[in-house]
C-alpha cells in the first residue's frame, strides 16, 4: 500500500490492481455493462472488438502483438475468433500472465503467449508480427 | 514489430483538435495519465511510416459504454468497496465521471485508427 499522500503512478496502481483476481462485484459490473466477463479494463466493447476483427483481418497461423493487453482483452478475444496466435504484452506482467491462464483454462485453440513489456522495449525480433492491436494504451 | 505490410490498429483516447490553451489544459486534467499528443492519432500514425491510415470517431460509443460503468459501479458501491478499498473506488468513479465531463465539453474524444507498414 503506497504511503499517505504520495501519489501513486499508474504502473504502480495497475499492479495492484492486478495483484488480485477480479471480485464478484467487478464480475457483476463487467457482465451488466459489456454482456460478459471478457477480462477488459478499458471501453472496448464486443460490437468495438469485431471492428477490430474486421480491420485487421487475421487469418489462422498469423502472429498478433496485443500491446497494453490488461487482462487479455481484446487479444484473446481475436485469437479465438479468427484462429490467430497471440503474444498479450503489458507490465506488470501479472495480467497478460492472468489473460493466458483465462485463455487457457477455457481451452482455446491456438497459441498464446504473454510477456512483461512495455510499448518502448518490445523484447521481440523485428517484423516478427503480422499485425498489432491496442486498446486505451496510446494517448 | 512488424512485418511488411503488416497491420495495426487500436482504439485510441485523445485530446480533441484545435482547443484554446484552457480547454487543452482542462482535458489533460480529466483526461488518462499520459493523455496530451497535440497531433490526431492518424496524423501521429502517418508521421509513424504507416499507410493507408484510417481514423473513425467512436466517441458517442465511449460516452455511453463510461456512463454506465459509473451506473452500474454506483448500483454494486458496497462490494467494490470492500473489493477495491474506499479511496481506489472513489478515486476511480471521479475519474470516470471526468471523463464524461471532458466528452460532453467536446474536449476529449475517442477513436479507431488504423494503418499498414508500407
Amino acid at each position: 500500500m503506497a504511503p499517505e499522500n504520495e501519489e501513486i503512478r499508474p504502473a504502480e496502481r495497475f499492479a495492484l490492481s492486478y495483484a488480485q483476481p477480479q471480485s464478484e462485484s467487478e464480475l457483476r459490473v463487467e457482465r451488466e455493462v459489456f454482456g460478459g466477463c471478457i477480462g477488459t479494463d478499458g471501453y472496448t466493447t464486443v460490437e468495438e472488438a469485431n471492428e477490430l476483427l474486421d480491420g485487421l483481418a487475421l487469418g489462422h497461423g498469423e502472429r498478433l502483438l496485443d500491446l497494453g493487453s490488461g487482462r487479455g482483452w481484446p487479444g484473446v478475444y481475436l485469437a479465438k475468433e479468427s484462429g490467430c496466435d497471440v503474444v498479450l504484452t503489458d507490465v506488470p506482467v501479472s495480467a497478460p500472465r492472468e489473460a493466458l491462464l483465462a485463455a487457457r483454462n477455457r481451452r482455446l485453440t491456438g497459441r498464446f503467449a504473454a510477456a512483461a513489456a512495455g510499448g518502448e522495449a518490445i523484447p521481440f525480433k523485428s517484423q516478427a508480427f503480422d499485425a498489432v492491436v491496442h486498446s486505451d494504451v496510446f494517448c | 514489430m512488424l512485418k511488411l505490410g503488416g497491420r495495426i490498429a487500436g482504439y485510441v483516447i485523445h485530446v480533441s483538435p484545435d482547443l484554446s490553451s484552457r480547454d487543452y489544459s482542462r482535458a489533460v486534467e480529466l483526461g488518462p495519465s499520459e493523455i496530451g499528443a497535440l497531433e490526431d492519432p492518424a496524423r501521429l500514425h502517418e508521421l509513424a511510416g504507416f499507410a493507408e491510415v484510417r481514423q473513425v470517431d467512436t466517441t458517442d460509443q465511449w460516452l455511453a459504454t463510461t456512463s454506465s460503468l459509473i451506473q452500474v459501479r454506483d448500483h454494486h458501491e458496497r462490494g467494490l468497496r470492500l473489493a477495491e478499498g474506499d479511496d481506489a473506488f472513489e478515486e476511480e468513479q471521479a475519474k470516470k465521471r471526468g471523463l464524461v465531463a471532458g466528452m460532453t465539453e467536446g474536449i476529449l474524444r475517442r477513436c479507431l485508427v488504423a494503418g499498414r507498414v508500407r
